[in-house]
This record gives C-alpha cells, sequence and structure tokens, in this order.
C-alpha cells in the first residue's frame, strides 16, 4: 500500500498532470492517505526518467506539409523549407541538374530558386502564390524570371559553345495552376503555362542549345495532370506538356516550332522515403529528352528534404 | 554532346549520392501534419506502413532476368547490346530503409541489320552484333506498400559492349579508334516492387542504364526479380 501512495505522489508531482498516462489498473482507489504523504516523497524520490517521446506523427502525401507543390497549386507552409536534389530533368527549371531551395512564407507564398544553374550561367527564381483553396478546389499562380549568359554557360562544347557564347537570354514564365483532390486517392491538376522570352546578342541559329532546352522559346502550354495515391506514403504521378504556341524570337523573323516537337509525357513515382525525406522518380517520353539527353525516353530523379 | 554528359553525370552522381547518404540521417523535429479537410473524409483510409517498416532490414540475393532494348542511336547506327538478359544483385538493407546493393548483368543483345548511310559514298548494308555486360554498386531506398516493397535505386557503374560488324571496317561506320569491348560509365536509376514471404523475395522492376560512353547506346530493361531475404 506505502509502494502504490509512492507511486501515485511521483506520478503526480513529476508527471504533472500526466498521471492519466498511467496504467490505471495499478492506480489505488483515492484515499485521504496519499495526500498526506506527498510532500515527504516528493522531497526524498529520486528523478523519474522522462517519459519516451511520443513517435513522430506524419500525415499522408495529401497533407500541406507533404504535398509535392511541383505542378501544383500548393506552397509550401509557413517557415518550411525545402531542399531538392536530382538531376536529368527536362523542365526550364530544373533541365540538367537541380539543386532547388525553396522556402515557404505563410499564406500560401513560396519562393524557389535553383541552385545547381548558378554554376552554368543560368538564374531563375519562382516565386509561387496559393492564393485559393477549399475543400475540393484549389488555386495557384507562378511568377519566375530566368536569366542566361551564354559567356559562362560552360557545359556546351565545341561549335555549340561558339553559338551560345554570343547569346543572353531573360526569361519570365507564368502560369496558373489549379489543383483538385477528387477523392481520397486522386488529384487532378491543369495548368496553364507562358514563357516568354527575350534574347539579346546573336541569335540567328534556332539550332542553338537554349533554343533546343526550349530556354529561348516563347511558348503557350497546358499541363494536365493527375496523381494517383496508393497509400500514405506513395504516390503515382502522370502529366503531359501540351504546347499550344511555341515560336523562337530570332532577330528577323519569329520561328514557330510544331507541337510533335515540343510535347512530352512524363510518368514518375514520389514516395516519402523516412521523416520529410522524399524521393522521386520520373521517365519522360519527348522531343525535348532527345534533344538534351539523346533518347525519347530517358529518366529523371530528384531527393527533396523538408526543414 | 559527349563532355558534356561526362561533366553533368558526374556532379549529379555526387550530389545525388550525398543527399541519399544524407537522407539516412534522423529527420527533422517533425510536427503532426494538419491533412486538408478532403483527407479526413469519410472515404476508406489508406494503409498505414509504418508497422511494416521493422521488417525491411536484411541481406537480399535476388536473380534477375529480363528483356531491354536501346533508346539512343550511336553516330546513326542502330546497336542492340540489351536485349535478353540476366544477372544478380547482392544488398543490404537498413532498418530506415536505406538499401545498399551490388550487380551485375549479362545481357545478351542482338544482331541489327541495318542499311548505312556515309555522308560520303554510297549506301551499304551491314550488320552490327553487339552484347553487354554491366556491374557497379547501388544506393536505393525500400518503401513499404502494403503487402510489397517498393525499391529505389540508383546504381554507378561500368558497362562493357563487345560489337562485331562483320567484315565492315569499322572507320566506314565512324567507330574508328575503338576497340571491342568498349568500356564506360554508367548510371542506373531503377524501381522495382517486391514481395516478401518468409525467405523468399521477388518482384519486377526496371533499370534504366544511362551511359557516359557516348558509343554505348542507353538503355531500358524490364526484370523479373527472384531469391531470397535473409
Amino acid at each position: 500500500m506505502k509502494r502504490r501512495a509512492l507511486a501515485v505522489a511521483s506520478s503526480f508531482a513529476l508527471c504533472a498532470g500526466r498521471a492519466a498516462a498511467a496504467d490505471p489498473a495499478t492506480l489505488p482507489p483515492a484515499s485521504a492517505a496519499a495526500p498526506a504523504v506527498t510532500a515527504t516523497v516528493q522531497a526524498a524520490a529520486p528523478p523519474a526518467p522522462a517519459p519516451p517521446k511520443p513517435p513522430a506523427a506524419y500525415g499522408d502525401l495529401q497533407s500541406p506539409e507533404l504535398s509535392s507543390t511541383r505542378y501544383s497549386a500548393y506552397s509550401l507552409p509557413r517557415r518550411t523549407w525545402a531542399f531538392d536534389i536530382g538531376a536529368l530533368g527536362i523542365g526550364g527549371g530544373d533541365v540538367f541538374a537541380n539543386l532547388g531551395a525553396a522556402y515557404g512564407f505563410g499564406g500560401g507564398f513560396q519562393v524557389e530558386m535553383n541552385l545547381a544553374h548558378f554554376g552554368v550561367g543560368l538564374t531563375n527564381v519562382d516565386f509561387g502564390y496559393h492564393f485559393l483553396g477549399t475543400r475540393y478546389f484549389d488555386l495557384g499562380a507562378r511568377l519566375g524570371i530566368g536569366y542566361g549568359r551564354g559567356e559562362w554557360f560552360w557545359l556546351a562544347q565545341g561549335a555549340a559553345k561558339n553559338l551560345v557564347s554570343k547569346i543572353d537570354l531573360v526569361n519570365v514564365p507564368i502560369e496558373l495552376v489549379a489543383s483538385s483532390l477528387v477523392t481520397r486517392w486522386l488529384e487532378l491538376d491543369l495548368a496553364v503555362h507562358y514563357d516568354f522570352v527575350k534574347a539579346f546578342g546573336s541569335f540567328d541559329d534556332d539550332s542553338s542549345l537554349f533554343v533546343k532546352a526550349e530556354l529561348a522559346v516563347n511558348q503557350v502550354f497546358l499541363r494536365p495532370g493527375a496523381r494517383v495515391f496508393v497509400s500514405d506514403r506513395t504516390a503515382l504521378e502522370l502529366f503531359a506538356k501540351l504546347p499550344l504556341y511555341s515560336a523562337v524570337p530570332l532577330e528577323r523573323k519569329t520561328v514557330t516550332v510544331p507541337f510533335d516537337k515540343t510535347w512530352s509525357i512524363e510518368a514518375g513515382v514520389r514516395s516519402r522515403l523516412a521523416g520529410r525525406v522524399f524521393g522521386n522518380l520520373r521517365l519522360h517520353y519527348g522531343s525535348i529528352a532527345d534533344v538534351l539527353y539523346g533518347a525519347r525516353l530517358y529518366p529523371s530523379f530528384d531527393v527533396e528534404f523538408r526543414f | 554532346m559527349l563532355p558534356f554528359r561526362v561533366k553533368f553525370m558526374h556532379g549529379g552522381a555526387a550530389v545525388l549520392g550525398f543527399g541519399l547518404f544524407a537522407g539516412s540521417a534522423p529527420a527533422a523535429e517533425p510536427t503532426p501534419a494538419a491533412v486538408r479537410p478532403a483527407a479526413s473524409s469519410s472515404a476508406p483510409q489508406v494503409a498505414s506502413a509504418a508497422g511494416a517498416e521493422a521488417s525491411l532490414a536484411g541481406f537480399s540475393l535476388l536473380a534477375t532476368g529480363g528483356f531491354g532494348a536501346s533508346t539512343t542511336s550511336v553516330r546513326q547506327l542502330e546497336l542492340a547490346p540489351y536485349g535478353g538478359n540476366f544477372g544478380v544483385d547482392a544488398g543490404y538493407t537498413f532498418r530506415v530503409g536505406l538499401h545498399l546493393s551490388g550487380y551485375f548483368q549479362y545481357s545478351l543483345g542482338r544482331r541489327e541489320h541495318q542499311n548505312y548511310h556515309p555522308r560520303i559514298g554510297r549506301d551499304f548494308e551491314f550488320t552490327a552484333d553487339t552484347s553487354s555486360m554491366s556491374a557497379g554498386i547501388s544506393f536505393g531506398w525500400d518503401v513499404p506498400l502494403y503487402a510489397l516493397v517498393l525499391r529505389y535505386g540508383l546504381g554507378f557503374g561500368i558497362t562493357s559492349m563487345k560489337w562485331d560488324f562483320g567484315s565492315t571496317p569499322p572507320v566506314d561506320v565512324r567507330f574508328g579508334g575503338y576497340e571491342s569491348p568498349t568500356v564506360g560509365f554508367h548510371f542506373a536509376p531503377s524501381m522495382a516492387l517486391l514481395y516478401e514471404h518468409g525467405l523468399f523475395e521477388g518482384g519486377i522492376g526496371f533499370v534504366y542504364f544511362a551511359q557516359v560512353n557516348g558509343v554505348i547506346p542507353s538503355g531500358f530493361v524490364g526484370n523479373l526479380l527472384c531469391g531470397v531475404k535473409l
């Protein structure tokens, strides 16, 4: 009886109201003796070990902390950093290599940069704003600015280097994207994207690497997509890029690029590997993959960390 | 394009290797997720895989077999060093999900009869017979998926491609200066869906061999996997 009283007293004194966590079966009925010995026991009892930390609780891939901001209307939660390390992307922002850094300011605002592009003479900053969030429908906008200095684009070699070195360009992508969680396991996305490009310098060859990488193409395209959440940690993703208008603004004329050279599709898998670490593997099919990497079918991958 | 690829891929490999290792460290202090309203609907909840994580750890030895195809042409040539293939994959998965393995694959390849259009001179026909061997190490991550395991991977290794153009001199098809077998580095993103039952482990998967040496075509290989997990 004395031990039970000690246990109760320790629980009350050290756990500060967490006695409810103790096994109720071990608790004696309330008695008048227990309060009387509390003060004595409190002084004599050794400090009890801290209660075990509860396991981390994560939502699924639809929760705001873990949802993908790529190609969706969503943005990072407030005071959240995201770092993205990957390679072989084919989009303007993550083409070749990706060392992305993003930060969520709250209120639906976020900013994102690809630090890897700094090393090759390219700069791009994207601002995102998730301005409408309802139960089944969300809207977001993206505005970016990119600058490419051909002289610093050391990746190009030989004749391509000579061509590219004469070109500087400014790229302004604007995007409106809608996301809808149609069901518990399905999300649909649709983006309308416009790329404005202004090139400076000698720019008479529409076969240069900048053009082929679609970094120097004025373009309007739709990007429908779907995400199927097959478990709380894994989602399948399918997106298509459907250009409505593509044109290369040369010095003396504008050359339109046909649809069959600019469309592409991608299928990928996104998983939460551990904690707030995510893995992505995608397969791309399209002409741009052929131009950039020599094959119409090509993989890309990245690992994302959120803090 | 070759120098560009080499420079880029070395950088990408280093960056991703660091990323995968960093991912094995404990994650930052998490906060309970606030699920969107739609996610808390009355529809059936998707399965939580947390309980399966403890069973990820262990050695695995897998035999692989499948079929692959080139995704690139090399100097206007159609080469098929993949085709039917078989190999082995041995590795260890840590409790957190990190998977380290080594792999070897022999691809039978096949003969490609083709008409070559030289820049100077008349067209001619010839047959390119190629096969390949690939080996390397792979960094991956196992993710529980209901009763299955989804294994992401990124391999780094070497491919050796044997080629034989018959009586056609290599220099006539712009292969002058190269000898068979031609060796080059590759990196290989992969994915597999595995089922484990007792000691048995098996499933399906694919690997994409992205070749750094521009003379060896990149290829996509689909595989069946079967083996043991200890």
